[in-house]
């Protein structure tokens, strides 16, 4: 998604010293552990992922230098780099990068939002694995252009836990190298899951229920609640700089302001993922 | 938060109308609040940097209320943004 946008080079292996700054922000495991740590290096950034690597990126976030630490494999960089830097290098690109999945339908791009575990990548990876195709996963970059919003396609892969893969691939995935920092397995595009190239118009943007609907429902999103959900779900590198944060606030609120917002909630079951899809390719028809 | 207090709005901290509302959103933390015309009155004048005190003197002004029941008002609202880390005391 997007990394051919970002010039990326590997400098070395090095053991990470401690940084004598103040982070300017920190992501926390839901265990509450440091997982990324933000610093400002010059006019530059220096991104922390403790125990894994140093991510250096450059203030227009057009090229990314990175050092490992000894013994982390390509592998666990490469998947770090793909699913957590790039869409930061982007957003300082002023481009809009969500925490989603996407898939093609109808030669228009739908895109799943929602927490973390949500399901948006199993949901998107049933489209793919039957008869449609994958778009993105885990960072939809979205462009507005020519007076409509486009969703690019990105690395053509997907990252499902092991009972996801099981369901919807069996034995029969083609899978990336397994990466030191977590047990979802990265599925490759193959015939079974379908990668679309090329960019499609941003038609339905779906947010993620928890679970506890007993079938597919849909309901309408205020502006308002879009707005609090896209806030939740973007990319943002820079979190201090006021002209920054005020350009992406409006854009995201001219994206709220779109037609394309529902929840959908539906249960969490492999064997009900198919009158899932029914349900959702019948709501995209209204 | 005391109506002679000076308050600071953190520059992560934006307000839109969206639909008919204000909504105040933390950009950093996601913490969100959302307006009706009173409160949307509040934070425009506090935007404008007056105090609590100064913003129901002008609100007085403007709005058929006692003094009393607006300054319990700004108050109370103030406080939950102030919960909510989306305004600080100077």
């Amino acid at each position: 998604m997007g990394e051919a946008m970002v010039a990326f080079t590997w400098v070395d292996a090095r053991f990470q010293a401690p940084v004598e700054d103040s982070p300017f922000h920190t992501w926390t495991t839901a265990a509450g552990t440091a997982w990324a740590i933000f610093y400002r290096s010059g006019a530059d950034y220096l991104l922390r992922f403790p125990g894994l690597a140093d991510f250096q990126i450059g203030s227009n976030g057009c090229w990314v230098r990175c050092w490992s630490v000894p013994d982390v494999s390509d592998d666990t960089v490469q998947h770090l780099y793909l699913n957590q830097v790039v869409p930061l290098a982007l957003s300082r690109q002023h481009r809009l990068v969500l925490h989603g999945s996407a898939v093609e339908i109808a030669d228009a791009a739908v895109v799943f939002l929602g927490q973390s575990g949500a399901g948006k990548s199993t949901l998107a990876a049933s489209f793919a694995t039957n008869g449609y195709r994958m778009l993105s996963d885990d960072g939809v970059l979205l462009e507005y252009c020519q007076d409509a919003y486009q969703v690019r396609p990105s690395h053509p892969s997907i990252r499902l836990w092991a009972d996801s893969q099981a369901a919807l691939f069996g034995r029969h995935a083609r899978l990336a190298p397994p990466v030191q920092y977590t047990d979802k397995a990265r599925i490759l595009a193959d015939e079974r899951a379908v990668f679309c190239p090329q960019a499609r118009s941003l038609q339905r943007i779906y947010l993620l229920g928890d679970g506890t609907a007993k079938s597919p429902v849909f309901w309408p999103v205020t502006a308002r609640d879009a707005l609090i959900e896209l806030v939740k779900h973007s990319f943002m590198l820079e979190v201090e700089a006021p002209e920054m944060l005020a350009f992406h606030f409006e854009r995201l609120t001219a994206l709220a302001n779109q037609p394309f917002f529902f929840r959908l909630d539906y249960p969490r079951r492999f064997e009900r993922l198919a009158p899932v899809r029914a349900a959702i390719l019948k709501h995209i028809q209204r | 938060m005391k109506l002679a207090d000076k308050v600071t709005i953190p520059a992560n901290v934006m307000a839109r109308q969206v639909d008919e509302e204000t909504v105040i959103l933390d950009l950093r933390g996601g913490a969100y609040y959302g307006l009706n015309d009173i409160g949307t009155r509040v934070w425009q004048l506090l935007i404008e940097g007056k105090t609590p005190m100064e913003v129901c003197d002008s609100m007085m002004e403007e709005f058929d209320v006692s003094r009393e029941e607006l300054e319990k008002d700004v108050l109370t609202l103030l406080n939950e943004l102030e919960c909510s880390q989306l305004i600080f005391r100077a």
